[in-house]
């Protein structure tokens, strides 16, 4: 998670194959507040649902300078992806339940060590501009997105176990992929967020001319940060779909505009609703859906700095902050407990981990064990985040309530993530969603390890545990090596991870077909399954 | 009837215009330029601290590794040339970004002027006149209450009456329209209204005081006539600087109404293009409303010429 990705409403979702879908229900149940919760399964399976129509979405929107129409670029929140959802495709796409299924490939299947994967595509698949997919399509993509020339560092860093030179067309429809490292997990790579599949040779400069994608919906107009414009790609290669004739998507930065959009029925759906104005939405007649959202907070301490180098100062920290109340205070109630483990709907998450819980008397006696009893913490916090200073809060009253000194100091939200942010020994980070082995690499191995800097023996161990997962084929022995590495990090990282976040969308009730889904928001924009 | 000193007056103002709108587009780039982060850290974010490279990499793409001088100087031929330049994150040239929002916003500040300049007039007059009766007892009240309301409040008002409780016009204006400039327009002119309204009120009251007036009154003109010909010219001087401050303070005014109404229009896109460091946009965007103040204030300065006898002859 980064600044800029946060900007862009990024929940990313690395990863491994998710929950089962039982798990997911479950969470899903304990996400639903309510009657108004949407939960009526996709539009096509809806007797009432019919076709055409336009569906107007209220999006936050962003800086018109930031938006752009690459497809393989970051943009701004919500517009961002929805636009790259709706008129691209990629091999695969998440569903509701945080699973990948084909999109554009008919099949996606590794050799024996996962190092080789062979990718069949859909036939007949059509672009916008009537020509066909073939491989050649998805080869120009990938190395695309490879080339560090083009720059596209959170599309790149989605499939960076690509071997760029190792893409061979094997047939017109069939393409080889060579990794660099055993990776298990591929499918979830390709279905990843900005690795839409472009037609061989499409470069910028990106306009509504050359928006050539896949997808359910054609880019009919664009003003920069304001409004996009879809029309329904009557050859999508799903059948059926889009049911919808077209789609508005338009900027409405401030919340109180976006309901009153909504309530006033200028909108069908927004996103990004405000957990104040649900009950607003609710009286109003529209409909409220909660996303169960894996987006979470932590609070970082730098293991390598002190006096965060001793384990049991870490653990203390651990047991000093009361998290039902976290969620309640920080998060207006909607949220899930967190178990300082993360990717929480990857089916390697490991919920048979004892869930750590507030006690002052551990704590205290492992700083007594330490030797820190008499210091004094300080934890940076920040505006960056809504959630930063009502959590930061909380730790303090949780520490005061234990006799532990705690010193909350509150930096400028502008400068948080140059100044702040890998500096400060005790501060918080921001991340969305991710798997289990994207998580893992980005946090400790990639680029964002300073922000815990867990490089001790017990890191190294575990990293060498999400190796050999990442490299095992077998599932059931992918779970024993990655609860081993997350027993290990639940132990002894840097991670404090309180909570995870729900997020809220609201659509009026003759909406049909926005379900629920891991990634937020509305249905991970996946509008090929609305309706009216 | 403006002479030839009055031309002359005119000039040097509009050179004075001139050289105020340089020095602010220079201080302006320098100031954007002090801001902590640049484009490039804004847009990698954590990702930059994280790797130096990529954010040299970005600085150099965006030109910012060049000295600031050197890129104001850039930029300002480029603006001689109508060349307003790309904005960094999305390549497009900033006029493209401009123009559409800043149609809209100048379409709702065109129509919430034609309104109020009138309105008020005719409102401060009309208080003045009839000054001390029911009728401007209630207008100044009313001016009052509505002007110590913030514009937000106020909009929040109107929207729940005019849009929920009696559903007549759209609760947010998404595109330009008849329907949905009422609410914006509504809000700016109540808000703006009353600062002008009042300062016409007490210019014609004291006018009306004043003995050259009583003497008009006593050579037998009539009422109507005296305040016309020669009540008003000279009360109105007061009222003119209330709207030239009054429009120069609305482009940022603007941004709140903006917001509250999902418009799009210049004051939101000024501050994203804040929080994304984006130079080429801030800078282009800052200098038309420099421009816009610098020409109220113009116009302002102008009429008052105009009006006072005193001025054309000095």
């Amino acid at each position: 998670m980064n600044r800029s990705e946060h900007a862009h409403g990024g929940d990313d979702f690395g990863g491994l194959i998710l929950p089962t879908r039982r798990d997911f229900l479950g969470l899903t149940g304990a996400a639903v507040v309510g009657a108004a919760l949407v939960g009526t399964g996709p539009a096509f399976a809806h007797p009432a649902a019919k076709r055409g129509g336009t569906l107007r979405v209220g999006l936050p929107g962003g800086p018109a300078a930031s938006d752009n129409l690459d497809p393989h670029q970051e943009g701004v929140a919500g517009f961002a992806q929805a636009y790259r959802q709706n008129v691209y495709s990629k091999l695969t796409d998440m569903l509701p339940d945080g699973t990948f299924e084909n999109q554009l490939a008919q099949s996606i299947t590794p050799n024996k060590n996962a190092t080789l994967w062979t990718i069949t595509l859909r036939k007949g698949v059509r672009f916008h501009d009537g020509s066909e997919l073939t491989a050649d399509d998805v080869i120009y993509t990938f190395r695309r997105i490879l080339d560090p020339a083009n720059g596209l560092k959170q599309a790149s860093g989605n499939i960076d176990m690509v071997d760029p030179a190792g893409i061979t067309k094997t047939d017109r429809y069939q393409l080889s992929v060579r990794l660099l490292k055993p990776w298990s997990d591929f499918r979830a790579a390709v279905g990843q967020r900005y690795v839409n599949i472009v037609k061989q040779g499409a470069a910028g400069p990106w306009t509504v001319a050359n928006a050539n994608g896949t997808g359910p919906f054609k880019l009919a107009a664009w003003t920069p940060g304001s409004e996009y414009r879809l029309e329904a790609h009557t050859a999508y290669f799903e059948a059926g779909k889009p049911l919808l004739a077209a789609v508005r998507m338009i900027a409405i930065p401030d919340a109180v505009a976006r309901v009153n959009a909504l309530v006033s029925k200028q909108v069908d759906a927004i996103s990004d609703l405000p957990v104040s104005q649900a009950p607003l939405v609710r009286s109003a007649g529209a409909k409220v859906v909660v996303n169960p959202g894996g987006s979470w907070t932590p609070l970082v301490m730098n293991t390598t700095k002190a006096p965060y180098t001793d384990p049991r100062v870490r653990e203390a920290m651990k047991l000093l902050i009361d998290r039902e109340k976290a969620v309640k205070v920080a998060l207006g109630g909607f949220g899930t407990v967190g178990n300082d483990l993360f990717a929480r709907y990857d089916e390697l998450y490991d919920a048979s981990i004892p869930q750590r819980t507030y006690d002052s008397v551990k704590a205290k006696q492992l700083l007594k064990a330490a030797g820190q009893i008499g210091t004094t913490f300080e934890l940076a916090t920040s505006e960056a985040e809504s959630d930063f200073v009502p959590l930061a809060l909380v730790f303090e009253e949780g520490a005061k309530k234990a006799g532990v000194k705690l010193t909350v100091r509150k930096d400028p939200a502008d400068t948080f993530w140059d100044k702040t942010w890998g500096v400060a020994p005790f501060t918080f980070s921001s991340w969305g969603y991710r798997g289990f082995f994207t998580q893992w690499q980005q946090s400790f191995t990639a680029y964002n390890k300073e922000e815990t800097n867990w490089t001790n023996d017990k890191a190294n161990r575990a990293s060498r545990l999400v190796s050999q997962a990442a490299a095992t084929g077998d599932l059931a022995r992918r779970k024993v090596l990655a609860s081993q590495a997350q027993r290990l990090h639940w132990e002894d990282g840097g991670y404090i991870i309180p909570y995870f976040k729900k997020k809220l969308d609201a659509v009026l009730p003759t909406v049909k077909g926005c379900e629920p889904h891991v990634f937020p928001a509305l249905s991970w924009y996946r509008f090929k399954n609305f309706s009216f | 009837m403006p002479d030839e000193m009055t031309a002359s007056a005119l000039l040097r103002r509009l050179g004075e215009t001139l050289a105020t709108l340089v020095v602010a587009s220079l201080v302006v780039y320098l100031l954007v330029d002090l801001l902590p982060g640049d484009a490039a850290s804004m847009y990698l974010g954590k990702d930059g601290v994280v790797d130096p490279a990529a954010l040299e990499r970005l600085r150099k793409e965006f030109g910012l590794d060049r000295p600031v001088i050197t890129r104001y100087v850039d930029w300002v031929w480029g603006v001689l040339r109508g060349d307003l330049g790309r904005s960094f994150v999305s390549e497009m040239p900033v006029t493209d970004l401009l123009a559409p929002r800043l149609n809209n916003t100048l379409v709702l500040l065109g129509i919430t002027l034609a309104i109020m300049l009138p309105l008020s007039i005719i409102a401060g007059v009309v208080s003045a006149v009839r000054s001390g009766s029911t009728l401007d007892v209630a207008t100044q009240t009313f001016t009052l209450a509505v002007a110590s309301m913030p514009s937000f409040v106020l909009g929040i008002g109107l929207v729940v009456v005019f849009a929920f409780l009696w559903p007549v016009l759209p609760a947010v204006s998404l595109s330009l329209s008849p329907s949905t400039v009422v609410l914006p327009v509504a809000v700016m002119v109540l808000g703006w209204m009353p600062f002008p309204t009042r300062m016409i009120r007490a210019g014609v009251i004291n006018a009306l005081r004043s003995p050259y007036a009583e003497m008009a009154l006593l050579k037998g003109l009539p009422r109507r006539r005296r305040l016309v010909s020669h009540v008003l010219p000279n009360a109105i001087v007061p009222g003119v600087h209330a709207f030239a401050l009054t429009a120069a303070s609305m482009p940022a005014g603007v941004v709140v109404v903006e917001y509250l109404f999902g418009f799009q229009g210049v004051g939101v896109l000024l501050i994203d293009s804040v929080r994304a460091r984006d130079t080429p946009t801030v800078q282009s965007l800052t200098l038309i409303l420099v421009a816009f103040y610098l020409f109220a204030n113009a116009v302002s300065d102008a009429a008052t010429t105009l009006l006072t006898p005193r001025l054309r002859v000095r």
